[in-house]
């Protein structure tokens, strides 16, 4: 086993990750495997490389730096076998064009420390911080566990953006750590959640009554799913549920295609080729039966 | 009915599109009042121009055809002066500049620099010899950075001001010829201006029956004719026509209208308090007021200014700042900006309001470091003791103390031609021409120390050059274009008998430098680091525009280290070569104060780029240069934060003159009172840790559309979609369409 975690990306100034501007540690691996993920670089555990066709500018230096033959050229047309793709970063490190892109680096708590702690000023004006996220970023619980240690010693808050489908050991480790749980909330029935995510939803709603009791802060996402959980049915049921908790906020956020073309940089199969977004109507419907249930519920964008 | 008409007034209000005056009220053709300008000289010839320009001035005043505009509170028109609206634009009346003008006194002012040029001495004409044309600087005399003392203004008005200049003669002692004749063309200017307000009180008066607004407008002419103003109608009123007097008769720009929320206030609580008008009301007036200003078509906008600190140190942030605010956007003009003058303590709500409006796209705010107004005016000035309120602001972007000085920038230096330079031992390599040092070739520079020391050996060529200039614009500058109006405004001026151009600083605008810096850190890196590639190589790159060197083009163009990225190995090369420019100029200069330096680009990054040839930051040739503080244009890549940590490393007591930094963010990112939150804690960040000003832009459409066409513009541009932020290029076309469709549709 390596030190460190398997690293997806950071996102400097994110505004909508929890409170003030914050940096968002994007872990990866993910329990779930949502029909319609707008992250799925983060879906696999291990690194994978994408490319970007659009950006390729065929300067052939991949082939010659690729140790295993998985890049190749057919006249001016790059082609690329993931089949005998190591991910091991070489050819990122040369492509002129940065069209390819290695999702999963191992980094250490200390890198991640360094890197967040440029935007420290912003952190403190704003009342912001860090945020880990993902992937599930609590499979990685003792990574995030340290390293969120390392920052309250730099006085900086953490917010752990999870969709709660890991035991709740891995919330006590982090529990001491983290300011805010952004916790997904996608469907009350099991069975629905099941097909739709590939896993049931009991752990997931027994991680957040927990949580509630402990008294944590919590702020719920909804996904806003059309042909999953855009019915009044649903959505009352995800109200009724959520009355009983101590939740400080909803913020229900819209579905999109948008995430097509890294499916098909990482030569994955998108499972919701044909589904529309939401409507403004579908938004304000939802946000309107949450709020029936005395819910501080926002419709995002 | 007077009130509640602006909507339905509003297309009434630009009369000045075809030109139009009241029959028989003057001389209605420009070349006419331009040919009796020129008999006025001619007949003169001989006399002091200051008393020449004081007559024809007063000519003008006296005898060109006007018109009131009856559906406005504000607009006239006065032939040759085009205020109220040029839909051409109106420029700046030096002949460099390129623009057209129609202000009748520039035939005397152009002829006397015309005059002046033909006889300067073989070292200014030296120092001038090839700057415009290899595009290494500009230069110009400037009369475009003057700021009256609108506090004086609105104290005193017309006939106060004149009053006041006659009791300044008479307590001084053996005056002298050129102190007589200074106060002599304030005595006439201002006669002629109390002159000019009876004729327009009496061109309302005849057209009294058409609107009940004319009684107004007339008692309002009458009144600013015989005191100074005593409600804020009188006191816009003589702003607005102080303003246009002096930049298009006395050809002096005024580039700031004042701080309203501060001159104005005594006006509104007494006007509110005794019920002469209502907060609305005054809200309806400054509609008015600021489309007046829509119509001049300025092209680098009308700037005022909110906030900053009353006098016992309070921010200044009241009803009044809130009206302004809200009559500008209601207004919707795109001539006009608003510097916020923004302190630690200024409140959120006013932060708030004003980004609100740039998030809409609609309003051009620009935000001030007010807690670093006295050590920046105190460094360039080289004085001690002010207070924060006794700063303003000036022109495009930059500080000044109001009151105090009546600044010139006369010139602007392409920083990155020096890098061109030392590549070709002082020639510029697209014309042939000299504009540079020999710094000797390329062969025998074997490690960075050389090659930076002859950059700057370039660089410091170019700011000799413009300092020889300057001293001989500076010491005529007064002669050229005598400012009796705005003089008549300033103590200093009229406590030493002088006119207002013989006192102030003189800014030196330096523009491209994160090019320059980049190239700087390339060379370092890729010739003297990594050895990948020799000097000699690295010329041939440039002169073949990179043909031949594509991937090390996209090599180094790909390279983070860049400035913009907080990364500080670049970042204090920008940072010395700005401190390097201040300490190189900071000497006293011919008109009593001081040279100091400017980081503005305007468009000139476009302009110099078409002049500069390919550079070792692997930009390509005529290729746009870097802007104002900014970045290299895409080569910020890891966001704003990165950017404005990079521009906050700079020392903003070095440049005075101006040092924005651009921000752009896209609309997903500023939505919601999260967002507004986030642009205002971006704001208190940046100043937080020494940023000078910032102006912010969020994306449209439009501009999504350019990233799609030209993607290396836009490396750090993100776009926030449920819950992340995405970098816009990683998006395939389709979605990006998709984006673009959502944003027309917020449109």
């Amino acid at each position: 086993m390596q030190p460190g975690a398997m690293l997806m990306d950071v996102k400097r100034m994110a505004v909508h990750d929890g409170p003030g501007i914050r940096t968002t540690v994007f872990l990866k691996g993910c329990p779930l495997h949502c029909k319609w993920c707008h992250n799925p670089e983060g879906i696999n555990a291990g690194a994978q490389l994408s490319y970007y066709r659009h950006k390729c500018i065929s300067c052939g230096e991949c082939v010659k730096v690729c140790p295993v033959g998985a890049h190749s050229f057919v006249g001016m047309q790059h082609k690329m076998d993931y089949t005998k793709c190591i991910a091991c970063g070489a050819c990122e490190q040369v492509c002129l064009g940065e069209a390819l892109h290695l999702y999963g680096k191992r980094v250490t708590p200390d890198d991640i420390v360094r890197v967040v702690m440029e935007d420290d000023l912003f952190y403190r004006v704003s009342g912001g911080g860090v945020t880990f996220s993902g992937g599930e970023p609590l499979l990685q619980a003792d990574f995030c566990a340290d390293t969120a240690r390392k920052l309250k010693n730099h006085g900086i808050s953490v917010a752990i953006d999870t969709c709660g489908c890991v035991p709740f050991e891995a919330f006590e480790k982090v529990i001491p750590y983290t300011d805010i749980f952004l916790y997904d909330v996608k469907h009350i029935d099991a069975e629905a959640h099941k097909r739709y995510t590939g896993r049931s939803n009991e752990i997931i709603l027994s991680n957040l009554r927990k949580l509630s009791d402990l008294g944590v802060r919590i702020e719920i996402r909804i996904p806003l799913i059309p042909g999953f959980n855009n019915t009044p049915d649903v959505l009352n049921e995800i109200g009724s549920f959520l009355k009983a908790l101590r939740i400080e906020k909803i913020r229900v956020l819209p579905y999109h295609a948008m995430a097509a073309g890294k499916y098909v940089a990482l030569d994955m199969k998108y499972t919701l080729p044909d589904l529309q977004p939401p409507t403004e109507d579908d938004m304000s419907r939802a946000v309107w039966i949450l709020k029936e249930y005395g819910l501080d519920a926002v419709a995002e964008k | 009915m007077l009130w509640n008409r602006f909507d339905s007034d509003k297309s009434r209000l630009n009369m000045y599109e075809n030109e139009h005056y009241e029959p028989g009220s003057g001389i209605s053709d420009v070349g006419e009042l331009k040919r009796e300008i020129l008999k006025i000289e001619q007949d003169m010839r001989g006399k002091p121009k200051e008393i020449i320009k004081a007559t024809a001035f007063a000519f003008v005043l006296d005898h060109s055809a006007i018109e009131v505009n009856p559906a406005c509170w504000f607009g006239v028109n006065v032939c040759g002066l085009r205020f109220g609206g040029s839909p051409k634009g109106i420029r700046f009346q030096n002949q460099n500049s390129g623009g057209k003008t129609e202000k009748p006194l520039s035939v005397l002012t152009g002829k006397w620099e015309k005059e002046l040029l033909a006889v300067k001495p073989g070292i200014v004409a030296d120092a001038m010899e090839n700057i415009w044309e290899t595009g290494a600087g500009t230069f110009w005399i400037d009369f475009s950075h003057s700021v009256p003392d609108w506090d004086a203004v609105l104290c005193h008005g017309f006939k106060g001001l004149k009053d006041r200049a006659a009791k300044r003669r008479s307590e001084m002692n053996n005056l002298t010829d050129k102190q007589k004749v200074f106060f002599e063309s304030i005595d006439m200017t201002y006669a002629a201006l109390i002159r000019f307000m009876y004729r327009l009180a009496d061109s309302a008066q005849r057209r009294i029956d058409e609107d009940d607004r004319m009684i107004l407008r007339r008692d309002c002419f009458r009144a600013l004719a015989e005191r100074a103003p005593q409600n804020i109608y009188e006191a816009i009123q003589l702003i607005y026509l102080f303003h246009l007097l002096q930049q298009y008769l006395e050809t002096v720009q005024a580039r700031s209208l004042g701080d309203l929320d501060r001159l104005l206030y005594p006006f509104y609580l007494k006007d509110t308090q005794e019920g002469t008008f209502t907060k609305e009301q005054i809200k309806e007036l400054f509609k008015y007021w600021f489309i007046q200003y829509d119509f001049q078509n300025h092209p680098y906008n009308q700037p005022l200014a909110i906030g900053g600190v009353s006098e016992d140190g309070t921010p200044i942030a009241n009803e009044l700042s809130e009206i302004v605010c809200d009559a500008y956007y209601e207004a919707n003009v795109a001539n006009i900006k608003i510097f916020v003058c923004t302190v630690k303590d200024t409140p959120d709500w006013l932060l708030r309001k004003t980004l609100d409006h740039v998030r809409g796209n609609r309003g051009s705010y620009v935000y001030m470091n007010f807690d670093m107004a006295v050590p920046i005016m105190e460094h360039s000035r080289g004085i001690t003791g002010l207070k924060p309120w006794q700063v303003g602001t000036w022109g495009c972007f930059a500080m000044n103390i109001k009151g105090g000085d009546t600044d010139c920038l006369h010139f602007r230096i392409n920083v990155a031609k020096s890098i061109e330079l030392v590549f070709n031992n002082g020639i510029d390599p697209l014309t042939g021409l000299r504009v540079g040092v020999e710094t000797g070739p390329l062969e025998s520079m074997t490690c960075y120390s050389d090659f930076e020391r002859a950059f700057y050996q370039q660089f410091d060529e170019l700011l000799r050059r413009m300092l020889v200039i300057g001293e001989f614009f500076d010491e005529f500058a007064a002669d050229i274009n005598p400012a009796p109006m705005d003089s008549a405004t300033l103590n200093y001026s009229l406590e030493h008998g002088e006119d207002a151009f013989r006192y102030g600083s003189t800014s030196i605008a330096c523009s491209c430098i994160g090019t320059a810096a980049d190239s700087l850190a390339m060379v370092r890196k890729y010739v003297f680091d990594l050895k990948k590639i020799s000097l000699p190589e690295l010329r041939d790159a440039m002169v073949k525009d990179w043909k031949g060197y594509e991937k090390l083009r996209l090599e180094i163009g790909k390279d983070p280290e860049k400035y913009g990225n907080n990364i500080d190995s670049v970042d204090c090369i920008f940072r010395a070569i700005v401190d390097h420019a201040d300490q190189y100029v900071y000497k006293p200069n011919k008109r009593h104060g001081y040279y100091s330096i400017a980081i503005s680009s305007i468009d000139y990054h476009i302009r110099y780029g078409e002049q500069t040839g390919a550079t070792p930051d692997g930009r390509w040739a005529k290729s746009a240069l870097s802007k104002n503080i900014g970045a290299s244009i895409g080569k910020d890549k890891r966001g704003l934060t990165a950017l404005m940590q990079s521009a906050a490393k700079l020392n903003a007591a070095a440049f005075p003159g101006s040092g924005v930094l651009d921000f752009l963010l896209h609309p997903s990112v500023c939505r919601g009172e999260d967002g507004l939150s986030a642009m205002v804690s971006l704001i208190r960040a940046y100043f937080a840790a020494g940023g000078y000003s910032l102006q912010g832009n969020v994306t449209d459409a439009n501009t999504l559309r350019d990233a799609q066409e030209h993607p290396e513009n836009y490396e750090g541009l993100q776009v926030r979609v449920t819950g992340w932020n995405w970098r816009f290029n990683d998006m395939t076309k389709d979605y990006q369409d998709e984006i673009i469709q959502r944003l027309e549709g917020v449109d």
